[in-house]
């Protein structure tokens, strides 16, 4: 990285705000589709792939009237899965010179390289999180093998495209979806955290102008409620809070329409599991069986931030910012929903 | 008529079916909505897999079924190389199943576009950058940003990526053009 600040006539006398003015990107969302909403900080610095032991089980019971010496016995079957890591490098160079110059614009410099660098490296890691590094691999949460992609069919008048589509009906059809993936979870009746992850154009949509309309029957918050508030509140009275999130970048990236650009992509994503269990006779008895990761959606890193290597040369120093992640990993694909709906 | 529109039950039959394959790595929910009928539909299409859309339609609802399947990524069978964006589905409007040759070329199809988004992204994240710093900055010359990729030790399942993931995005303005971005990625 280099920069420039140039020289410059000034009017004097003059005042000179001291805030500068910079231009803001988007924050994405992406972290709250990560169980406990973050990179999972426990790779070594040259951990090159990630492992995870995978349990599954298959048990015959016999069930007689009378009594048998053959008996069918459980079958425990130990698998693993992985996923590679990458190393994510940046650097810059300057000198006290530069630092002087920068100064005079009331920058200082180091810090502003750090943020820089951090702002390339962040967004690299939300898009190896979402899209993968390598999607041979199926790295990505967007790639991730038997996740279920779902697609928004005509409302009822017809309409096919989220700025014309039927309120209530877009809300029913997301609470269908939800419902889907919880049921897939076996975690249906759960308390449960869902984040639904989508463009600001889409999710802004839903929370913001869509009013549910008033029809000659009763439809939950017809006339009061916007489409993302009958999401949440319905979900709310059955113990599943809603996590609303916004990411630009999947705008596009939902199936292609025909004659037209790609749909937009919203995740309706089941970060952490809540193991199934009833009391007394539990048919997932098996799953007391610990350690049991709870997490569905996984993103490892070796460092919280980025390290920073600050080394001298001739006169100057050159910063080195470096950090190793791996892409977006769902071992259980079930906690995923990809909606793809037309805009 | 109740639940059942006109095109439903008319007399105009098609006996043609329709086919739907799913040339991914994911399960598809296919919702869909048949004219006349008050609720969407659904067909869980497992990934590699085709599933034939259960009824019997007539030409007008047929046509209708067909567009859903095409704004959805659908893409007539016999030309999975149309595909250019993941996701996508492969259909066929006959008495015969898909051909199984265009399912697997639809998800060598599906592999190379969910590639090419994963390497734009990348590129994505080098210019995020050069943006950044200009804007902190002022005027930046130049950014690169590099991401390595492991090469050995991988094991049988892990495959490395086509052309090789080790990238270098580099970020330049052009001498003489201010405004105008270059860039060049190293791959390999």
């Amino acid at each position: 990285m280099a920069s420039v600040f140039n020289s410059r006539a000034l009017v004097h006398p003059h005042f000179m705000e001291p805030d500068l003015i910079i231009t803001q990107a988007q924050a994405s969302g992406y972290m709250d589709v990560l169980a406990d909403h973050g990179l999972r900080v426990k790779l070594g610095p040259i951990d090159k792939v990630i492992y995870a032991n995978r349990i599954d089980i298959r048990t015959q019971v016999q069930a007689n009237q009378g009594t048998s010496n053959v008996l069918p016995s459980a079958s425990i079957v130990g698998d693993f899965l992985q996923t590679a890591t990458y190393t994510v490098r940046t650097r810059n160079e300057y000198n006290e010179y530069d630092i002087a110059e920068a100064g005079d614009y009331n920058v200082a410099l180091p810090n502003a390289y750090r943020l820089a660098m951090r702002q390339g490296t962040f967004q690299f890691i939300r898009n190896a999180g979402l899209y993968g590094i390598n999607a041979a691999n199926s790295e990505g949460l967007l790639n991730t093998p038997n996740a279920t992609v779902s697609n928004l069919p005509p409302d009822p008048y017809g309409n096919t495209t989220l700025p014309t589509y039927d309120a209530g009906a877009l809300g029913q059809w997301f609470l269908g979806q939800i419902q889907a993936t919880l049921s897939r979870m076996y975690n249906l009746g759960t308390p449960q955290r869902i984040a639904i992850l989508g463009p600001q154009r889409v999710i802004g949509q839903m929370q913001l102008q869509n009013i549910i309309q008033v029809t000659s029957y009763q439809r939950p918050g017809a006339g009061t409620a916007t489409t993302a508030q009958e999401i949440s509140t319905v979900s709310r009275e059955f113990g599943y809070e809603i996590e609303w999130a916004y990411d630009d970048t999947l705008i596009g990236q939902g199936s292609s329409v025909a004659g037209g650009a790609a749909g937009d992509v919203v995740l309706i994503v089941v970060p952490e599991l809540n193991v199934p269990e009833m009391p007394g006779i539990n048919t997932n008895e098996f799953a007391k069986l610990s350690p049991n990761l709870v997490a569905n959606t996984l993103q490892y890193a070796d460092v919280p931030a980025p390290i920073e290597v600050t080394t001298p040369i001739v006169e100057g120093l050159d910063v080195t910012s470096t950090m190793r992640v791996s892409s977006g990993w769902c071992p259980r694909a079930q906690a995923i929903t990809i909606a793809t709906l037309p805009y | 008529m109740g639940y059942f529109g006109p095109g439903v039950f008319s007399s105009e039959r098609s006996i043609v079916q329709i086919f739907i394959a799913n040339p991914t790595l994911q399960n598809r929910m296919f919702n869909y909505r048949v004219k006349g009928l008050p609720t969407p539909r659904f067909l869980w299409i497992g990934p590699g897999q085709q599933e034939q859309i259960p009824g019997d339609f007539d030409g007008d609802t047929l046509r209708d079924l067909i567009k859903q399947v095409e704004n959805h990524g659908g893409i007539p069978a016999g030309d999975p190389r149309a595909i250019i964006q993941p996701k996508s589905l492969i259909y066929s409007v006959s008495q015969k199943p898909i051909k199984a040759e265009d399912i697997e070329e639809g998800m060598a199809r599906d592999e190379e576009a969910r590639q090419e988004i994963a390497s734009q992204q990348m590129e994505k994240a080098g210019f995020a950058a050069y943006h950044v710093a200009q804007k902190l900055t002022g005027k930046a010359i130049e950014t690169t940003m590099e991401v390595t990729e492991v090469t050995d030790g991988l094991g049988s399942s892990l495959q490395p990526v086509k052309d090789g993931v080790d990238m270098e995005v580099t970020v330049s303005a052009k001498p003489g053009k201010a405004g105008k971005l270059k860039y060049q990625t190293r791959k390999g």
